[in-house]
Parts: structure tokens; C-alpha cells; sequence
């Protein structure tokens, strides 16, 4: 086997072994990154900051929950202001976080949250500052999780793009399934620099057809589809369709799905102040369209009904977001399945709303 | 689609600071609505369009989107930039706003949104208004007695007549050629009222201004809303010359906090002022 030192040329690919990823763990420690990645908690996939590369499970197809949070967080403040000074604290300095074992779905809801926050004409400064140094070290699926339905959406399950180095697990020498052999490509200078140098095996022809075999059955693994052709119009007609009052009957108004929902970028903005009143600090923490006071004014709430939240966040997905930004916001991840518990499927109502169920 | 690595060179500005404006001027309008004259607390210009808002802000207790109720182009806002915010005390911020007082100062950001078609309000024009629905308005109304430019009639409806805002500037407008149906719901015993009794809807037939000629800016309930342009469309109205100014809750005003959206549309930034031509397609309301 031809043995490959790799330049760290954008285009790059080379076969490497698991302690590959031990090489560029330590490199990204090295430059400063606190390093997330996917940790096994109790059976939850979590994405959380690795203390050290044992932590990480590639067992979680995409994290039961996303990893969001690290680039948008729940709670941050958005400016503190000191009454005794009259002067605004709002600084944000870039931080260096990297993403281990990030999935190409999750990815695709990156560049959807991108569009929100830096996308419109006043550019979000906080998550500008932890998206930009941001490094991406994305796990191509080569197995299906249960509820996905990425090959529908067009987001999984592998990513051509937006990748600072992709990985895709390739068999044993043996020829048996395991977390032994990866394929790496590099997709960035970003992802070059932290593999230069790295010794691997020339990646053959035979090392791509099998990423993409591997990738073609991930996605034929799929259990959940949805025909994306003619969806947003199909669903801006089937607003009135009996099938919204049956899942509503069923749906408990949670908020599971949106809380879980990796492109689910709404908020609340409010302001706390210190009990000797000196400092207020106004603050952005998570919210959701399914919570009853979201749409609330002084003198009513334009979605008091359960039937308008529910049919807002499936809209919102499936429909608007087309006319928003041009593609789904709906990555086809399908955490929002497996946190409901009404069993209600965003992949199903747009089936019956399409009229295919 | 962002290219991050085009993004990433420059660092965006902070957008959610605010900025003190002093308060020069507080004018009671009814029992619970009060036009604050304000001039940035640097004496900076500020420039803005009629229809649009500002993110008001009484530090520690919150912001709120509220509109612009003067004319940007009269002499002291265009040598002294100042500018005037009618508002009404219903929520934290608007009450904690309400016990503020002349020298006093609050916070804004803005101006944001789109305002109301500024070549169509030259022509021929009926303003329909509800409440503190005049009060986006306004801008218009003032803007359009210096133009003499294509007629002006303002059909506006209130509770009763002491829930009428700007009425002590009713008198000018008339004089300087605006025509104005006036109605309420009620009249409180006792007190003479010597114009309509009932909602603007029941009126719009004392319309001079004609659909091949004219627009129609309407700001109110929604529901009046909802009723007004029904009954503009039974007269020929065509959407593309009705206007409606649409309310909802904002935390951001600028497209990110997600809590305006009705369809496609944000609230904050690709209205308030919408076209009915589209707003009647939009789902999530029956305008």
C-alpha cells in the first residue's frame, strides 16, 4: 500500500486509520479550539466539549440533539449596560471552536442559520463571531438513524460542500464494518493546516466508489421520505386540510419539536437588571412558535390556537422558508419525530398534505 | 447564499444598541396616549420615512416597535432633526415610557421597515385610520398639506370621541384642504358630538376619492382592517392600491428574533407597509 503524506492541498484525499483522528484532535487543542463532539450521556447523544478524544461516540448518527448551541446559544447576552458609567458593554471576540463528528444534515442547518443571522442586512455580531473561525470536521452517514430523511431533503446523507475536512468510514482490510478505516477529503485551508503532515494511504478509485456505496445505501436506509417536488405550493394550498385539526388533536403543544429543531432560530428579548440596579443586561435566549404568548401583542395574540402554532412550525419548514431563503429549513434530521411524544411526523403531514399518504 | 468566508473579513456592527434620545416635548393626546417630542441625545440628524418604526427602549424593562408620528420633512426635523413618537401606554414599556418627563430621556434603534408609498401618496389619497392607528399616519397627512399635490380625505374612527387622537390639529388639517369623516362607536352622554356614530365600514360609501385615481393607507385592528379592505374590494378597489400598515410582535426589528412572521414575510423589515396585493395571499391572516 502506497503510504501518502498529506500537504494539506484544498481537494486533498488520503485513506487513514482511526489514530488519525487523535492527530487532529490534538492539533485543534493545539491551536486553541475547544473541540465538541458527539458524547455518549446515558444513550443521549450530546454534542459537548471534549476533554479528551475517548469521549467521543460516532455511535449517534447526528447527536440526539443538534449541535446548534455551539454556534446560537440558548441564553447570551446582547449587551450589559452600567447606569453609574453610561457605558455599553458588547464585546464579542471571535472564539475558536471546532465540531467533531458533525453530520452533513446538521451542516446544511448551519448554512440555513447563516442566511438568518448574517444573511439580511444587520448581520448578528455573536453568532458572527462563533461562526467564523468555526471548523467543521464532518462524518459523511454511512448508516441510517431511525427517523432520517435526508436523502428526501437533499442535505445527507454526505456533503459535497461547506466542509472543512469530511470523513467517510470505510471498511476493514477484512472486509468487516468498523470505526478502523476513514476516507478524508479536505475541503478548506482551514481543514489543509490541520492535516498537513499527516501519514495515511494513497485513497484509490476503489476507496471512492466505496464512500459512494456505502453513502447510496445510507440513504436507502432512509426509512422516511418525502417528496420535495411542488411541496411549498402544495402545502400554501393544503392550509385548510382536515389532516392540521387530527394532528392537533393529538400534539400536547410541547415545544419538543422546535426546541430540538436544528434551524429553529427564533427568540426572546428581555432585559435583567442587577437588584442594586446598576448594571442591565439585555439578553436573547431561545424561543418558539409553539408557545402560546409567542405571537402575543397588548391587545390579543395573532396564534392563540393550538392548530395555528402547530401549522406555523410545519409551514414554516416545508413552505416558508422556500419563499424566505430559497430552500428548506427542514434538513430532514428527524429529531422532532423522535422527541414527540404524540408520535406527530413532519415527513408525514407533508406526505398527506402532498396527498401521497 | 452567505459565503462565510466572505463574512468573516469584516466584523458586522452591533445592532442592538441603542441610542438616548432626550425628550423636548410630552403632549397628552387622550387619557393613555402621549406624543413625545425627542432629538438624539448627541444631536445627530435623524432621518426616517413615514410608515417606518423604531425599537424603543426604556432600559431594564424592554423595547418595543413603535412608529414615527411626525413629518420628516418639516423644518425642525430637517435643521434640528427632530422627530416624534405617539404612543400609547398598554405594555411594560409603553407605561414605564408614560412616567418619564420633559428632559428625561429613553433609548431607540432605527429607523426599520418600509414606509408608505411615497409616489402614490402625492396623488389622490384616503387615509383610514382606527385609534392609535392615526398615528403612523400622520407623517402622511402633514407631509401631504405643504404638497397641495391630488386630494386628501381622512376617515378615521375611534372608541368614543375623547379616545380621538391629534384632535386639536383637526381644525388646520381642514383648513389646509384634508376632508375629514369622523366617527365613533359611542358618544358619552352629555357630551356633543356633531359628526358619525358608528365603524368606519359603515362610511366608506362617503368617499370622494375614486379607485381609478386614488390609494387608500389604512392602519387599525386588524379586524378593521380585515372589514375596511372587504369593503374597498366591493367597491372596485384594486389590492395594488390599498395599504395596509400590519401589527405583530417584535423583539429584533431587523429579521433574526423570528416573532413577526406571517408566511414569508417579516413584519419588521419587509413590512409594516404592505401592498394588500400581497398581504392577501400571505397564510396566517385573513386581510
Amino acid at each position: 500500500m502506497p503510504e501518502k503524506v498529506l500537504q494539506g492541498v484544498v481537494g486533498e484525499d488520503a485513506v487513514i486509520d482511526r489514530m488519525a483522528l487523535t492527530f487532529i484532535f490534538n492539533r485543534l487543542r493545539e491551536r486553541g479550539y475547544t473541540v465538541y463532539g458527539t458524547v455518549n450521556e446515558k444513550g443521549t447523544g450530546l454534542f459537548r466539549p471534549l476533554g479528551d478524544l475517548s469521549d467521543l461516540s460516532l455511535r449517534c448518527t447526528g447527536g440526539t440533539l443538534p449541535p446548534k448551541h455551539i454556534w446560537y446559544k440558548p441564553f447570551e447576552t446582547l449587551f450589559a449596560y452600567d447606569r453609574v458609567r453610561n457605558h455599553f458593554k458588547a464585546d464579542v471576540p471571535p472564539v475558536k471552536q471546532a465540531v467533531f463528528g458533525i453530520r452533513p444534515c446538521d451542516v446544511h442547518a448551519l448554512l440555513a442559520l447563516d442566511e438568518v443571522f448574517l444573511g439580511g442586512g444587520y448581520p448578528d455580531p455573536y453568532y458572527w463571531a462563533r461562526r467564523v473561525e468555526l471548523v467543521l470536521v464532518v462524518f459523511n452517514c454511512v448508516e441510517a438513524g431511525d427517523t432520517c430523511f435526508c436523502s428526501s431533503m437533499g442535505t445527507g446523507p454526505g456533503l459535497g460542500h461547506d466542509y472543512d475536512l469530511l470523513f467517510t468510514e470505510l471498511l476493514r482490510k477484512d472486509g468487516a464494518s468498523g470505526r478502523e478505516r476513514y476516507l478524508i477529503e479536505i475541503g478548506s485551508s482551514a481543514g489543509g493546516e490541520l492535516v498537513q503532515g499527516l501519514k495515511g494511504e494513497e485513497a484509490k478509485q476503489e476507496d471512492h466508489q466505496e464512500k459512494r456505496r456505502r453513502l447510496t445505501g445510507a440513504g436507502q436506509g432512509n426509512r422516511f421520505t418525502l417528496e420535495t417536488d411542488r411541496l411549498p405550493r402544495l402545502m400554501q394550498e393544503g392550509y385548510k386540510h382536515p389532516y392540521w385539526e387530527e394532528i392537533t388533536n393529538k400534539c400536547f403543544a410541547c415545544a419538543n419539536c422546535t426546541s430540538v429543531c436544528p434551524t429553529c432560530y427564533c427568540a426572546d428579548i428581555f432585559d435583567e437588571t442587577d437588584f442594586n440596579l446598576r448594571e442591565t443586561r439585555r439578553k436573547r435566549r431561545w424561543s418558539w412558535c409553539f408557545l402560546v404568548e409567542f405571537a402575543a401583542v397588548h391587545g390579543g395574540n395573532y396564534r392563540e390556537k393550538h392548530i395555528d402554532r402547530l401549522r406555523q412550525f410545519m409551514q414554516h419548514k416545508l413552505n416558508f422558508s422556500i419563499g424566505q431563503h430559497g430552500f428548506f429549513h427542514c434538513v430532514g434530521c428527524g429529531r422532532c419525530i423522535v422527541w414527540c411524544p404524540a408520535n406527530i411526523d413532519i415527513a408525514q403531514t407533508g406526505r398527506v398534505i402532498r396527498g401521497d399518504a | 447564499m452567505v459565503k462565510i468566508k466572505e463574512v468573516a473579513r469584516r466584523r458586522p456592527a452591533n445592532p442592538y444598541l441603542p441610542r438616548p434620545v432626550e425628550i423636548l416635548a410630552i403632549k397628552d393626546e387622550t387619557p393613555d396616549v402621549r406624543t413625545y417630542t425627542l432629538r438624539l441625545r448627541d444631536g445627530a440628524p435623524f432621518t426616517f420615512m413615514p410608515g417606518q418604526f423604531n425599537m424603543v427602549s426604556v432600559l431594564g424593562v424592554g423595547e418595543a416597535p413603535i412608529s414615527f408620528s411626525s413629518n420628516p420633512e418639516s423644518r425642525e426635523a430637517l435643521d434640528r432633526g427632530i422627530f416624534q413618537h405617539t404612543i400609547r401606554a398598554v405594555g411594560n414599556v409603553t407605561k414605564a415610557l408614560a412616567r418619564l418627563q420633559a428632559g428625561e430621556q429613553f433609548w431607540v434603534r432605527g429607523p426599520y421597515g418600509t414606509g408608505w408609498p411615497r409616489d402614490l401618496a402625492r396623488r389622490d389619497l384616503t387615509i383610514i385610520a382606527g385609534g392609535i392607528g392615526l398615528a403612523p399616519l400622520r407623517p402622511v397627512i402633514l407631509q401631504k398639506l405643504e404638497e397641495k399635490g391630488g386630494r386628501l380625505e381622512i376617515l378615521y374612527g375611534a372608541r368614543t370621541p375623547g379616545d380621538m387622537i391629534f384632535r386639536d390639529e383637526f381644525p388646520d388639517w381642514e383648513a389646509r384642504g384634508a376632508r375629514l369623516l369622523l366617527t365613533v362607536d359611542r358618544v358619552p352622554e352629555g357630551e356633543n358630538w356633531p359628526h358619525r356614530v358608528g365603524l368606519v365600514t359603515n362610511w366608506l360609501q362617503e368617499m370622494e376619492v375614486r379607485p381609478e385615481q386614488g390609494s387608500v393607507f389604512i392602519c387599525g385592528p386588524e379586524i378593521m382592517m380585515k372589514y375596511v379592505v372587504r369593503g374597498l374590494t366591493e367597491r372596485n378597489w384594486r389590492p395594488q392600491r390599498i395599504f395596509v400598515s400590519l401589527e405583530r410582535r417584535m423583539e429584533c426589528g431587523i429579521k433574526i428574533c423570528g416573532r413577526c412572521q406571517i408566511d414569508s414575510e417579516y413584519v419588521c423589515q419587509d413590512g409594516p407597509v404592505f401592498s394588500h396585493a400581497v398581504v392577501k395571499d400571505l397564510l396566517g391572516t385573513d386581510l
